[in-house]
């Protein structure tokens, strides 16, 4: 037992060390879960799409997008990603996708839009593909969104939507609901962000720390 | 692959990646990376060091030199980085971020590559790190005319000089010979007419139907002097001038022989209504022919207003045929000119022949022959001097009468009162020079306009002599250092801008969204030439013939002539296709809308107001500086 406390203690201990380093230092993947539904726990996995970020890059090269195998027709959803049931029977399966994946995201800092959606989604789809996978934290960029909202005076009506979002920065608009458009543009939207409140924290010369874009993300 | 497909394909039609085979254009994609270029994140590559390619998608950065001048605006689809990857040498300029976005990198290592792999693309960033944009590949688009005549490319023969189809020197005879000698030779030589001369001048041109009329039917003896019967002092046509002029001036004065002369104006040869008509037939000369029928104003109004019809299908026959669109200019002036013949005669018929000798003249656009649908009338009168007030009555008319009859025609008056109705622009070349002198001594921003007005001219109709003595005079006077020093400073008040979209807009411009490429460019480019070439005391108008003739000049190297010919052809060509293409309503004109631009035009774009900035520096280092 003394042996776990000191492991725990380790392990926080190198989390404190690592929020005080630059978050640029570390690896970043913004990722894009498409499913069937917006209900978590019924619906489905459909697509997945990750590429890595390292500040101020997003490696559009590196990204990776991959369909996942079904064999029985979906709901409506499917239609609005634009697969067909060719497409979905084509799909990889789903193990087989989740390993690609988690070995290739294993240790990284993970960001998306609505991320406790995709968090959800792709927990439950690890656990019943067998995957093994922890990511070392998550950044949110809608919650950044609401926060940033929410600190504005006076209070406007905003969408958080991921093109309504990226509006605001001045980024362009691009063809949604596929996987890989979206996380792409989710992880140009993240760096939007944390560039933003750099400025405006007056950190010329200093960059954020990765706790503090951490915080910001959750 | 591994990129969204939105993107790839608007790679793919982005110059130089649409050079690439597939292969290559694989190996770019998989290595491009999105940056978010932020002045914090610009600072992060400066420090890490590293030389990339970048291509804009949003965002908007000014590119500024080490002495801080702000070269360039670089927006959406623009590529910056590649003269440092080519050079291998320090980034000197930097990059100042107007406005943050996302940029498209590739890594030095990525961008050899591709060069080593495609000479094509390799051959894109050479030429634009030399600025040669907006050199042949890129635009279609003809070389300068050379010394022996205008547009060697021009393929529709109506634009063609008339030295290219002369078929045979001239045939003349002497002032003294008989008709029977004068006979004899033309049979011999197996010609319709003959030049007459008195040692080396023309005095006149002689013809079957002189031979016919004046001497069989008359009666007269064959030992008559053939200068007796010749027709004196023809109209004449310079060798340099087109097939379409020719055609202009017989249909005008209703003659089939017209004497064509050198600079000098020594007779080179004869041009006859046979040797057009064995030209095929086109449009133009449908147009002309109808113009030149009418038989009254309102005939001639009515044809007229088939002209922007007309122009429309020339334009639409000239597409993959022409690659100069610039000859739409020179056709529309040649109409402007018929039209203005064309009234002038009327008014003669009308009220008597002129009272005394005069000379009608164009000015602006119409004198430099890139008229445009939109131009205004820009005229005005020269009068022999001693003229009587009473017969400056008969000019009076004279003016108001085609001044109006062109604006019924589809010419609007001129906003800026440069019209012959305008007493200013009717005056003696003794009046013009007592004005003239005064522009000169005045010089504000004023009377410089209305003495470059003046000193721009090409003659439409009258007695020619009187107008070239007065173009020579204007000339001399011209080339007064704190003259042309007062052009060079003010043509620096101009501004040009150097981008494209993210402008500062001026109050009094509520058309911001679009913009004026004739004010902020074409504009410019014809008063800078224009000094050059009252500097070189040069007479001739049109902006090609010009830079071809600054040739000679010391004050230009060829670089900067090819330069901009080039900048001013690719505005001239677009403000035209712009005219022509479907236009908003309340687009004004002379303006396009940089967002309807490929983005290779709105590259080019960018280049030809780098030339005019460029030149606008350059004449002030030439001239600038008067003591």
């Amino acid at each position: 037992m003394w042996q776990g406390v000191q492991q725990t203690l380790r392990a926080w201990q190198q989390q404190r060390r690592a929020a005080k380093q630059s978050w640029r230092s570390v690896t970043w993947f913004a990722i894009d879960c498409e499913t069937d539904g917006l209900d978590t726990a019924k619906n489905a996995l459909l697509s997945l799409a990750w590429v890595p970020i390292e500040p101020p890059f997003v490696r559009l090269g590196a990204s990776q997008y991959a369909v996942v195998q079904h064999q029985q027709p979906l709901s409506q959803s499917a239609v609005v990603h634009q697969l067909t049931s060719a497409e979905l029977q084509q799909g990889e399966p789903l193990a087989q996708l989740l390993q690609r994946f988690a070995k290739a995201t294993q240790g990284a800092y993970i960001v998306a839009h609505y991320a406790e959606f995709d968090r959800a989604i792709l927990t439950k789809a690890m656990r019943q593909a067998g995957v093994s996978w922890q990511s070392r934290g998550w950044y949110d960029t809608l919650a950044v969104e609401k926060k940033q909202a929410a600190e504005k005076t006076p209070r406007q009506q905003h969408s958080f939507s991921l093109s309504a979002s990226r509006a605001r920065y001045g980024l362009l608009p691009m063809a949604e609901h596929h996987a890989r458009n979206d996380a792409i543009g989710c992880g140009e939207l993240f760096l939007a962000q944390v560039y933003r409140r750099q400025r405006r924290r007056k950190l010329a010369g200093s960059e954020l720390t990765l706790g503090q874009v951490l915080r910001r993300g959750r | 692959m591994n990129m969204n497909s939105a993107d790839a394909s608007l790679l793919r039609e982005t110059p130089p990646f649409d050079v690439l085979n597939d292969l290559d254009f694989a190996f770019a994609l998989e290595n491009m990376a999105a940056m978010y270029l932020s002045t914090e994140s610009r600072e992060e590559i400066i420090r890490s060091g590293s030389v990339l390619l970048y291509l804009v998608r949003s965002g908007t950065y000014d590119l500024v030199s080490q002495d801080n001048r702000r070269l360039e605006r670089l927006e959406q689809g623009d590529l910056f980085g590649f003269p440092s990857l080519l050079s291998g040498r320090a980034v000197t300029n930097r990059i100042d971020v107007v406005a943050d976005g996302i940029v498209w990198t590739w890594t030095a290592d990525v961008f050899h590559k591709l060069r080593q792999r495609s000479p094509a693309f390799e051959r894109y960033f050479l030429d634009a790190h030399s600025r040669r944009l907006l050199r042949e590949h890129y635009v279609t688009h003809p070389a300068l005319p050379t010394e022996g005549g205008l547009a060697e490319h021009a393929t529709d023969w109506t634009i063609k000089p008339i030295s290219d189809v002369l078929q045979r020197s001239a045939v003349c005879i002497q002032a003294a010979a008989t008709v029977r000698e004068a006979a004899e030779l033309m049979s011999q030589q197996q010609v319709s007419s003959l030049l007459v001369l008195k040692n080396k001048t023309l005095l006149g041109i002689v013809t079957d139907r002189d031979m016919r009329e004046r001497v069989v039917a008359q009666g007269l003896h064959y030992a008559t002097a053939v200068a007796d019967i010749m027709t004196q002092m023809p109209h004449v046509i310079d060798c340099k001038e087109s097939l379409f002029d020719a055609l202009t001036l017989m249909g005008q004065w209703n003659i089939h022989h017209l004497p064509v002369v050198d600079e000098n104006d020594q007779p080179v040869g004869v041009i006859t209504v046979n040797d057009l008509m064995q030209q095929q037939r086109s449009e133009p000369v449908v147009l002309l022919r109808a113009l030149f029928k009418a038989s009254d104003l309102d005939v001639l109004i009515t044809e007229a207003a088939q002209i922007p019809e007309y122009l429309q299908s020339f334009l639409r026959s000239l597409v993959g045929r022409v690659r100069d669109i610039t000859i739409l200019g020179r056709l529309i002036s040649s109409l402007t000119d018929a039209i203005t013949r064309k009234l002038i005669a009327f008014y003669e018929q009308a009220h008597g022949a002129a009272p005394v000798s005069y000379a009608w003249l164009a000015f602006e656009s119409q004198a430099r022959q890139d008229q445009t649908p939109d131009s205004e009338q820009a005229n005005g009168l020269l009068l022999a001097n001693g003229i009587t007030s009473s017969e400056r009555q008969w000019f009076a008319g004279l003016a108001e009468y085609v001044c109006e009859g062109l604006a019924a025609c589809g010419i609007p008056f001129s906003s800026h009162q440069l019209m012959a109705v305008n007493p200013q622009w009717r005056m003696t070349p003794l009046e013009w020079r007592n004005h003239y002198q005064q522009w000169l001594r005045v010089n504000n921003g004023e009377t410089l306009l209305l003495s470059m007005y003046a000193a721009d001219s090409r003659f439409i109709a009258g007695n020619k002599y009187l107008y070239r003595q007065h173009r020579q005079e204007l000339v001399r006077h011209a080339q007064n250092p704190h003259y042309l020093s007062a052009i060079a400073r003010y043509i620096n008040t101009l501004t040009v801008p150097i981008g494209l979209f993210y402008r500062i807009r001026s109050s009094a411009d509520k058309h911001g969204d679009y913009l004026d490429i004739k004010k902020h460019g074409i504009a410019i480019l014809n008063q800078l030439i224009r000094l050059y070439s009252l500097a070189e005391g040069l007479t001739v108008a049109p902006i090609p013939e010009r830079l071809s003739s600054l040739q000679q000049s010391e004050l230009l190297t060829p670089e900067e002539i090819e330069n901009l010919h080039e900048a001013w052809y690719f505005l001239t060509d677009l403000r035209l296709q712009s005219q022509f293409s479907q236009r908003t309503v309340d687009m004004p004109t002379h303006t396009i809308d940089p967002t309807r631009l490929t983005t290779m035009q709105r590259r080019q774009l960018k280049a030809a107001f780098r030339v005019i900035k460029e030149a606008k520096q350059g004449v002030l280092y030439k001239f600038g500086r008067v003591l």
